[in-house]
């Protein structure tokens, strides 16, 4: 019995992974020393080993399965199924296919409607006689008579104030 | 280098890679259905408490792991891999079978009615109190009994296949063996007393 044995913490955790030989040799020897040494450890380590034996035994007794035959019936239906998948992916394909050229239709259709261009600016706006302002907009001679007439300054044409 | 270049860019060798891949990726396949079938099929028959339910989920689990092969992260935890699909598609079978109506209930009702082939070849009166032992955890429990202790998984893995917390797994576990041990003993005690 070595003195690792003895400082060895009493850790079903560790008759576990020992039962389960999940602990690297060193570590296993250690638990196992300790195991042998300690009641408690001891019965614990063989009762993980007796119910890991217990369904062992169990999976043993299963009987064989037509694997062959059962393989055969597996790859049918992943066959099947891996078709199945491949259409899904070209019908979706497809239908963001159509959608994108639908999309691009659509807009160069609105691009090409002079009433609705798209990106329109000042320069491209219709043309105004001389002497007025933007097209829609009153003159500044306008906006003088309806100062004069109204006796206020509008703030647009603060030079024109009297 | 350049030789290989050059007939990595050519299109018959490119097919020929392909249909290479192909071939390997079939054959890796048979080989996982052959190295795992019997153990996928073993928790679906404990979790379903049926053969030839089982034999259904079975086909269902290798069908939805050769469309998932891709997505296999570690090849080493194959075996908790496909034991997390069997165990959706139990779920996903129990529930069709509660909608049709065809039997439900604590399952095992079916399966204890009539010794099963093991049974009869072990002839243990002991693999008869484990059943029923089995039949009597719950479906989670049962799975994280099989799965640690028939199926030797470490627990990490049987809470990244269960979709528990570690700690979880490791007190259902703990449960579920102390339910089989207390049963197992009852057992016992009863035919010490006869």
């Amino acid at each position: 019995m070595s003195a690792a044995a003895h400082n060895l913490d009493c850790d079903l955790e560790l008759m576990e992974a020992l039962a389960f030989d999940e602990l690297p040799l060193d570590q296993a020897r250690r638990a196992l020393e300790h195991a042998c040494a300690c009641p408690s450890c001891g019965v614990e380590l063989a009762s993980l080993q007796k119910d890991r034996a217990r369904f062992h035994d169990r999976a043993a007794a299963q009987p064989a399965l037509p694997r062959l035959e059962l393989f055969a019936r597996v790859e049918t239906r992943a066959r099947a199924s891996a078709r199945r998948q491949l259409i899904r992916q070209q019908v979706a394909t497809f239908a963001l296919c159509a959608a994108s050229l639908l999309c691009v239709v659509g807009l160069s259709a609105r691009s090409a409607d002079p009433g609705i261009q798209l990106g329109a600016t000042a320069s491209s706006a219709r043309e105004c006689p001389p002497g007025a302002g933007p097209c829609g907009l009153a003159s500044v001679d306008e906006i003088g008579r309806l100062e004069n007439e109204i006796g206020a300054c509008l703030v647009a044409t603060p030079a024109n104030c009297r | 280098m350049a030789v290989r270049e050059k007939v990595v860019e050519s299109p018959a060798a490119v097919l020929a890679l392909r249909r290479a891949e192909a071939v390997a990726e079939a054959e890796d396949f048979r080989s996982l259905f052959l190295q795992h079938s019997g153990a996928v099929h073993r928790f679906l028959k404990d979790l379903l408490r049926d053969a030839t339910l089982a034999d259904e989920g079975l086909q269902e689990t290798f069908v939805r792991a050769h469309e998932r092969l891709g997505t296999l992260e570690h090849r080493d935890r194959v075996l908790g891999w496909l034991l997390g699909i069997a165990r959706n598609v139990s779920l996903e079978l129990r529930r069709a079978r509660r909608r049709d109506g065809s039997g439900d209930g604590p399952d095992g009702d079916r399966a204890s009615a009539a010794p099963s082939p093991e049974h009869v070849l072990l002839g243990r009166e002991e693999m008869e109190v484990v059943e029923r032992a089995m039949a009597s955890l719950s479906e989670d429990k049962r799975a994280a009994l099989l799965l640690r202790f028939d199926h030797g998984l470490p627990y990490e893995e049987i809470a990244s296949t269960l979709g528990w917390s570690l700690s979880k797994a490791k007190v259902e576990v703990h449960r579920a063996r102390l339910k089989l041990r207390a049963a197992l003993d009852a057992a016992h005690a009863g035919e010490g007393a006869a």
